[in-house]
């Protein structure tokens, strides 16, 4: 089978192979067991509040906790990932999260439900994701950004699906009985995790593409930028040894282990990269989940009705979806490919400034545009995270280097709800909360944009040299933070 | 357009009020009143006439459909209008209803008298399950009057029978609160499903709000929950066992490649080397 999958990748590489698709459509189901279905745990609230007689405060930590669990222990996921594989972890996750929610539908107390449904459920969860997504960027490599805007529409087209149904299932059968049919839905994911069959053993499969990368890089890419690569692997270079079938042990065992083992030397090189990468979506991640909390409470303290609100939110929604798969696409395109990474920060720049702006707007006709271009944005920029961090890293430390970029995620994504609610009780209006979003929104903009731009101007003037023969390290992209943009 | 206008007086220890409203030629209103207390009411009527201004019509008051006896009076026509006025007392939840003042048989005027209704009323059923404890809520929103005290009654056939707790306390539990009000219900049966009527209680009535409770068997969400592990389970084992099998074939046609594979294979990979530089 290993050397089928060799010889059938040389001739064609697997992106956009129809296997290639089966993962995309796996990590779509994953993303909506997921992501939709944390979502749609704000729906339980009301029942929860009338049946345990407490507030929303007290019930809102659930949605929290599940969400901030799941991207916390995203770095176990990617452990178990690189440990086992990934269909290991995403079965192990599936079961722990079913498990959970099965738990939860006998609780009895809301502390129980705190412990099943937040920790259990979550760290299922966390199990799930970061495999899963890790995955389809060891399968596509041309049109990568499409793929991962079609995987990650599922969080959008989820919540659509799956927000009536929960409703319907609270309707018919109490919120127990909805937890239970919840948590068989949720069982699903150990469908997906059987369907993400392993590439031969993964280690030798990091071998494979450097193999396949290399032919891959001078016939399908222009000449121009076949030219211009020299220059791209200066810094680059380190050696690697010929991958023999049967001995890829060494590099196997520092892949493994990206944050526990020490890192090694082409790891060293990689690090300042992915350190300013990770200071970027620090910020990102705490500017980007205010406005989705406070634009319905903002839209109604300016006098719009609450369905025109709901419509609001409705519209976020949607664009999110349209956002996923159009700027994927857009980004795949070979015009835009050299510029993925410039395309990500305008994005996110674009998100920035209608933060800034969303105080003036005052009233429902203005606040459409907002909703309009704040969704399409914030799907862009979420379609492209794992297609940059794996530019920057490259497909073999891809599931890795994920889990600690939604590991970051996690406690911006617990604190600014709260932060920005405290500021609209300090300031009394929503424009402190706002400014904050996008002075965080920009700042990680301009984080990349500038220490992309130090580096261009500080390039350094010969090679970094090594003894052996240069060889291609698997990099998805044509262009990463240090490397010279192949214009 | 009808316009309306309240004026509010008290004298004594019963307070009188004046609920008057005005009809343009050719319309009919109706006008909302909420009552807490027990009081005279003064209804007054004006009607502005329609085109043949007669100097008398016949105007009288009706009450729920019925007419009140010696309320026909002969209305002249002053200034422009017709102006009747009847003063009511009303006493309890029998006075509260429908009164209409009628001119001639041409326009009416309704003033509907209730106590404070319960706005948001739950229309879909709550669902609990067999042996476990549901919470019933009611509550009356902020802008109406706060009631004076809660009662629950379950409806037993065409009848409300009021629960009390002290009776069995150990299966009920009522928690009041200004506004709102619990009905904790705990070992449901099969029996406890069915309407519940919660009574906000003001002075003058008891107003009514409904929940209905619907008890059904933990076997209920069983079904899809079962349906659906089956399914997964299937699908796994479907997955699992085509890929064994497929592997299988892949080894015994790989084994005989792999000879021939080898040979290329370190030749291939040097050869692609010199092709990068």
């Amino acid at each position: 089978m290993v050397d089928g999958k060799r010889r059938s990748s040389v001739e064609s590489p697997l992106d956009g192979g129809g296997w290639s698709w089966v993962i995309v459509g796996c990590c779509f189901m994953v993303t909506v067991c997921t992501r939709a279905v944390t979502r749609c745990i704000s729906i339980f609230f009301v029942e929860f509040q009338t049946h345990f007689g407490a507030d929303y405060a007290t019930t809102s930590w659930i949605h929290s906790l599940v969400d901030c669990t799941t991207m916390l222990c995203a770095p176990i996921g990617s452990l178990v990932g690189n440990r086992w594989s990934c269909r290991v972890a995403v079965m192990l996750g599936g079961l722990l999260s079913s498990f959970g929610l099965l738990l939860s539908s006998f609780s009895t107390s809301l502390e129980l439900l705190y412990l099943t449904m937040g920790v259990l459920t979550g760290l299922g969860f966390s199990l799930c994701y970061t495999p899963s997504i890790a995955m389809v960027g060891c399968y596509f490599r041309r049109r990568r950004a499409l793929a991962y805007g079609v995987a990650m529409s599922g969080s959008g087209i989820g919540t659509l699906v799956l927000a009536p149904v929960v409703q319907l299932l609270i309707e018919s059968y109490s919120w127990r009985g909805a937890l239970l049919v919840l948590s068989a839905f949720v069982a699903n994911l150990c469908v997906c995790g059987a369907l993400l069959r392993p590439i031969g053993r993964r280690d030798s499969e990091e071998e494979e593409s450097v193999e396949e990368e290399k032919p891959g890089l001078v016939s399908t890419r222009d000449a121009e930028l076949a030219v211009k690569l020299p220059k791209d692997w200066d810094g680059r270079l380190e050696p690697v040894p010929v991958p023999v079938p049967g001995s890829p042990a060494p590099q196997a065992q520092r892949g493994r282990c990206f944050s526990s083992c020490f890192l090694s030397g082409q790891e060293r090189k990689l690090l300042p990269d992915f350190l300013v990468l990770a200071v970027s979506f620090l910020f990102l991640a705490s500017g980007c989940s205010l406005p989705f909390v406070y634009l319905v409470p903002y839209a109604l303290s300016v006098g719009v009705r609450p369905q025109q609100a709901a419509f609001l939110m409705s519209i976020l929604g949607v664009l999110d979806i349209v956002g996923n798969i159009t700027f994927g696409w857009l980004t795949d395109r070979r015009c835009l490919k050299p510029y993925l990474l410039t395309s990500y920060v305008v994005a996110v720049a674009m998100e920035g400034l209608c933060c800034l702006l969303a105080p003036l707007l005052r009233s429902f006709s203005l606040l459409v545009p907002f909703a309009v271009v704040y969704g399409y944005f914030d799907g862009a920029y979420v379609a492209l995270i794992p297609v940059v961090t794996a530019d920057v890293v490259g497909a073999r430390y891809l599931s890795s280097a994920l889990g600690v970029v939604y590991f970051l995620h996690a406690i911006p994504y617990l604190i600014s709800p709260p932060i920005g609610g405290w500021l609209v009780d300090l300031t009394g209006s929503y424009t402190a909360t706002f400014f904050l979003s996008g002075v965080s929104l920009l700042s990680s903009a301009v984080v990349i944009a500038a220490i992309t731009g130090i580096r261009r101007c500080r390039r350094p003037p010969a090679p970094r040299a090594s003894s052996s023969p240069p060889t291609v390290r698997p990099i998805g992209g044509s262009q990463s933070l240090s490397s010279d943009r192949s214009d | 357009m009808a316009e309306c206008c309240f004026i509010h007086f008290s004298r004594g220890d019963v307070s009188h009020r004046v609920r008057a409203s005005t009809l343009h030629a050719g319309e009919s209103h109706t006008e909302n009143v909420e009552l807490l207390n027990p009081v005279n009411l003064a209804l007054q009527c004006t009607w502005t006439g329609n085109q043949n201004k007669l100097p008398n019509i016949t105007g009288f008051w009706r009450k729920d459909g019925d007419e009140v006896e010696n309320s026909r009076v002969t209305v002249q026509l002053e200034g422009d209008e017709y102006e009747l006025k009847r003063v009511f007392s009303i006493v309890s939840e029998e006075s509260l209803g429908s009164y209409s003042c009628v001119f001639g048989s041409e326009a009416k005027i309704e003033f509907v008298l209730a106590a404070p209704q319960i706005g948001e009323v739950r229309d879909k059923p709550i669902v609990s399950y067999v042996g476990d404890s549901v919470v019933i809520a009611c509550k009356m929103e902020e802008t109406k009057p706060k009631p004076g005290s809660w009662n629950w009654y379950k409806a037993n056939g065409t009848d409300k029978e009021q629960i009390f707790v002290v009776a069995e306390p150990l299966r009920y539990e009522i928690k009041n609160e200004e506004r709102k009000t619990k009905l904790v219900v705990h070992n449901l049966t099969e029996a406890d499903g069915g309407l519940y009527y919660c009574g906000a209680v003001y002075a003058i009535s008891t107003t009514m709000g409904h929940v209905e409770l619907k008890v059904i068997s933990f076997q209920e969400p069983l079904k899809p929950f079962i349906a659906i592990v089956i399914e997964v389970i299937v699908l796994v084992a479907a997955i699992l066992l085509y890929e064994k099998s497929q592997s299988k074939k892949n080894y015994t046609e790989g084994s005989n490649r792999e000879t021939q594979g080898e040979n290329n294979g370190p030749e291939g990979s040097s050869s692609t080397r010199q092709r990068k530089i």
